[in-house]
């Protein structure tokens, strides 16, 4: 059955796509939201702005860390 | 057709590159329209469970080479001159050393950071080579750190760590006591101990996913952009290049600061997770 096969995969890769627009939604908002109250914290207190850009940089690993999660599934499922 | 239940067991000749060294470079074939280059994988030896000598064990070779190398002329140049006239080499790794030594291992582990400093900077210098040596424009190496079952091993050592060395400072029982909140009713001990278990677990598989897809994610983009420029091969489509190379410029300064700063996540990240189970904080 051809067509089954195709749809199949058209819809995998539709599926994959789609996945990867709302990881990089749900990441950059995260990240948006990380850096603005770091930046308010650092306008507030400018001498701690070495302990708050350290604190923002693990956390935005941590938050880009999960979104990277979910882009090797992305690609795994286009990859194969 | 095995008879004999051990008539599998073969001896194990290194093959392979110790043969032919030209196996180290690609064989260059010329097609009609465009030339490919093929790496044959040498086979290191021949059992069961082939093992090939990728591109990815010659990177990890440079890798170590480089460490070593560099390591050691960092220990003459400190040895031999006073403190003024110390050897680059010494001066760029003392200001790494002792980076980390102030804001990741002490701040993480307290009082336990001087012993379990090589630990620490031993994964924050291999990561940083291996993420750097990606970056390197000429050279045929990829990046070790791409590959998922070096940063696999590495969490791996992560995860051991934290039990060796948590049993190990902290005595068997206490180690078991201080896994779970203190003051819990018994009956919900069973519960919390598997769910405690599996946070270890589950942050080293995250370090080993983090790094490998930072690495792996730079490079899969620059590929599609390159596919980019390649997809117009026969066309007289030269203005489609300009923006091929100004994006790849861009995204490969990207990632080298994204190197940098997955070395210091991982060894940051890493000195935690040690030090919670070293030195828990009641």
């Amino acid at each position: 059955m051809e067509d089954a096969n195709t749809i199949s995969m058209a819809l995998a890769y539709l599926g994959a796509a789609i996945g990867a627009g709302l990881v990089l939604i749900g990441a950059a908002n995260g990240i948006g939201k990380l850096a603005s109250s770091a930046v308010e914290g650092i306008a507030r207190q400018p001498e701690a702005a070495g302990k708050i850009q350290t604190a923002m940089l693990i956390a935005a690993a941590l938050v880009e860390g999960v979104a990277f999660f979910a882009l090797i599934v992305c690609l795994m499922i286009v990859l194969k | 057709m095995a008879s004999n239940p051990v008539s599998h067991v073969q001896d194990i000749p290194l093959v392979g590159i110790a043969k032919d060294y030209s196996l180290l470079f690609p064989r260059i074939e010329k097609h009609e329209g465009h030339t490919e280059l093929k790496w044959d994988k040498p086979l290191l030896f021949e059992g069961s469970v082939p093992a090939y000598f990728t591109v990815h064990g010659f990177s990890l070779l440079i890798v170590a080479v480089l460490l070593l190398w560099g390591g050691f002329s960092a220990v003459r140049g400190v040895k031999s001159r006073p403190a003024e006239g110390r050897g680059v080499s010494a001066q760029l790794f003392e200001v790494l050393i002792a980076f980390i030594r102030d804001d990741v291992a002490k701040p993480a582990m307290g009082p336990y950071a001087k012993k379990y400093l090589p630990l620490v900077l031993t994964f924050f210098f291999f990561v940083l080579f291996s993420n750097l040596l990606g970056m390197v424009p000429i050279l045929i190496t990829k990046a070790p750190t791409s590959n998922v079952n070096v940063t696999l091993c590495l969490a791996m050592i992560v995860l051991l760590s934290m039990f060796v060395l948590g049993i190990k400072e902290q005595g068997m029982g206490h180690f078991v006591k201080n896994l779970v909140p203190g003051g819990l009713p018994a009956w919900i001990l069973v519960l919390m101990y598997p769910i405690e278990l599996l946070g270890p677990l589950t942050k080293s598989f995250a370090l080993c996913v983090r790094l490998f897809a930072n690495m792996c994610a730079g490079h899969i983009i620059l590929a599609a952009f390159s596919g980019l420029a390649m997809a117009s091969d026969g066309s007289y489509n030269y203005i489609s290049l300009v923006p091929v190379w100004g994006m790849s410029v861009a995204i490969s300064l990207l990632e080298v600061f994204v190197a940098f700063l997955q070395a210091y996540v991982f060894a940051m990240l890493s000195a935690m997770f040690i030090g919670s189970f070293v030195h828990p904080d009641h």
